[in-house]
């Protein structure tokens, strides 16, 4: 659980950082399960971009343990808070970056925040700090008249400007860093916009995924436009098993939480669309 | 690399339009930056002999305009200064203050206005080189906008006038734990910032310097005629509780011996406001 203050914080900047959440041995199980995952990676499944990224599942049966986070009272708990009693646990991914920057960006662009409600937890399995590809983010960016004045900036990756001031690089926009140790986990908003700068090979990082139960007729329509994304965005990525395993769907522990979260997932027609 | 070049480009603007400030690398060299030195040395050793020393200050602080500093005086009418501030506020705007500073300790959060009708800049130039933990500026970047502006409102993080923040209070944090950029300088390095934005230094210490230009918007609109007769007021209170030593608009300055077109303009505006006469 987080205080009220915490609360606000998220609120008022987007992210929040929080220190020492895992344990040094459940750092070490992560990562081992984390090799068993990136054993099966090979150049052909690594991302395009400059990132260079290997992205994977985690809720496969390679990685039970880090698969169980999903459901984790330390993080689910901080989700309810946030999102309500009734948010989901979409995912949880392992994504190892071999790039040395992530462009900046916002994870969501295609709907607005009176649509769709929902954050990522992120935790690096390495130290990082500001030169070594720790996350970087614009604070409050996640507001829409700053997300959009922000969009307009241009960016030498990936939004230029022209020839001779092409703009800024990922490391000149002027931006938070959430230097980061094993064990600590930095929460965002997929609207508020974030980078990395300076990673080498082998950076690695986890996240689990939470979205907020729609309620209003537009948040509604948000999670219907949000399945068609999701579904176009996995594309991007070349997985070769499928988002939602056979194994996390069989939830083989009968878990209540993932029970009740299968049967939402499924509602909005997220699993059938993404595992397409 | 001195650049020769004063204009700001269309990609600084933006910066300054989207995140609230700008900042400039090497405006000013090593001889001009000593020369501003020996000025302030100069000034703040007769100010120390004229003010009481058991009066509790927040911090020395004097206006540029004055004949001990005739040089950092003259950084007004520098287009390194006033060529930026007119493309950010307009060709007819007008420095309002002009001040040196000598702090002696950090500076919590807070904007120097709430004020949205009307756009102050304040252009700061630190004397000693800064870092994060040793008097760096910092800037939460997009906070002289709303939402974020009033949100920091909200939650309690405000320290102007000395105040304590309850937000950092309940929070169990440090100013320092607020996202910020940190505006890591060396002296002639300028950062700009509409004067909405939040800020702060941590790392204080005894006799840090800068020097500071704020540029105000000529009002047009009925609402930004009150908000600029508010300054008015807002100044007044400003130099009681700063303590600021020495007229704003000294008669030296004001006599405009070389006839400089733009001192006369600002001075004229100045006077129609009241400004002038509300030194007297």
């Amino acid at each position: 659980m987080i205080t009220e203050q915490q609360v606000y914080f998220f609120k008022t900047f987007g992210f929040l950082v929080l220190k020492n959440v895992l344990t040094p041995a459940e750092i070490k199980n992560i990562n081992k399960e984390f090799l068993v995952g990136l054993a099966k990676m090979d150049e052909t499944k690594m991302g395009t971009s400059v990132r260079k990224q290997y992205n994977w599942t985690n809720l496969g049966p390679d990685s039970p343990f880090t698969s169980s986070l999903l459901e984790d009272e330390r993080f689910y708990g901080i989700a309810q808070q946030i999102l309500g009693d009734d948010c989901v646990g979409v995912d949880s991914h392992a994504n190892q970056y071999n790039g040395n920057r992530s462009p900046w960006h916002p994870d969501i662009r295609e709907l607005g925040p009176d649509q769709f409600t929902g954050f990522k937890f992120t935790f690096y399995l390495g130290p990082v700090d500001g030169n070594s590809g720790a996350l970087r983010v614009v604070p409050g960016s996640h507001c829409p008249g700053f997300s959009a004045e922000v969009e307009k900036v241009f960016l030498k990756d990936n939004n230029p400007g022209p020839d001779d001031d092409p703009g800024l690089a990922v490391n000149e926009v002027p931006a938070h860093i959430c230097i980061s140790e094993p064990g600590d986990a930095v929460i965002f908003d997929y609207f508020v916009w974030h980078s990395s700068w300076g990673g080498s090979k082998d950076r690695r990082m986890v996240s689990l995924q939470y979205y907020k139960n729609p309620k209003t007729p537009e948040e509604k329509e948000g999670m219907r436009k949000m399945v068609a994304f999701r579904k176009n965005f996995n594309k991007g990525f070349k997985r070769e098993t499928k988002l939602y395993p056979d194994f996390w769907l069989a939830n083989p522990n009968n878990n209540v939480v993932r029970t009740q979260w299968i049967e939402q997932l499924q509602k909005w027609g997220f699993i059938d669309a993404v595992n397409a | 690399m001195i650049q020769d070049n004063y204009s700001l480009s269309d990609a600084q603007i933006q910066h300054f339009e989207v995140f609230g400030f700008l900042v400039r690398r090497n405006v000013f060299n090593l001889e001009e930056i000593n020369r501003i030195n020996d000025e302030f040395d100069h000034r703040l050793a007769s100010l120390k002999a004229e003010v009481d020393p058991r009066e509790d200050r927040l911090f020395n602080n004097w206006p540029n305009r004055n004949p001990q500093t005739p040089y950092i005086s003259s950084l007004l009418e520098d287009p390194r200064i006033y060529i930026p501030s007119e493309q950010i506020v307009g060709e007819d705007c007008v420095p309002i203050h002009s001040n040196a500073n000598s702090y002696a300790r950090s500076s919590a959060w807070h904007p120097d206005t709430k004020e949205a009708h009307l756009l102050m800049v304040k252009n700061v130039m630190y004397l000693q080189p800064t870092t994060g933990d040793h008097g760096a500026l910092r800037v939460i970047p997009g906070s002289h906008k709303n939402p974020l502006h009033e949100n920091l409102l909200r939650i309690g993080l405000d320290c102007s006038f000395g105040k304590e923040s309850l937000y950092l209070k309940e929070a169990g944090l440090r100013g320092e734990d607020i996202p910020s950029y940190i505006f890591c300088s060396e002296p002639g390095d300028l950062i700009m910032f509409n004067q909405r934005l939040w800020h702060a230094a941590f790392g204080g210490y005894e006799d840090r310097r800068t020097c500071t230009f704020n540029f105000y918007q000529n009002p047009k609109s009925l609402g930004e005629k009150e908000t600029m007769r508010k300054q008015l007021e807002v100044a007044k209170e400003g130099i009681k509780f700063l303590g600021t030593i020495g007229p704003q608009y000294h008669p030296w300055w004001l006599e405009n011996p070389d006839e400089n077109s733009k001192r006369a303009r600002w001075i004229n505006w100045l006077k129609e406001w009241g400004f002038v006469e509300a030194e007297k």
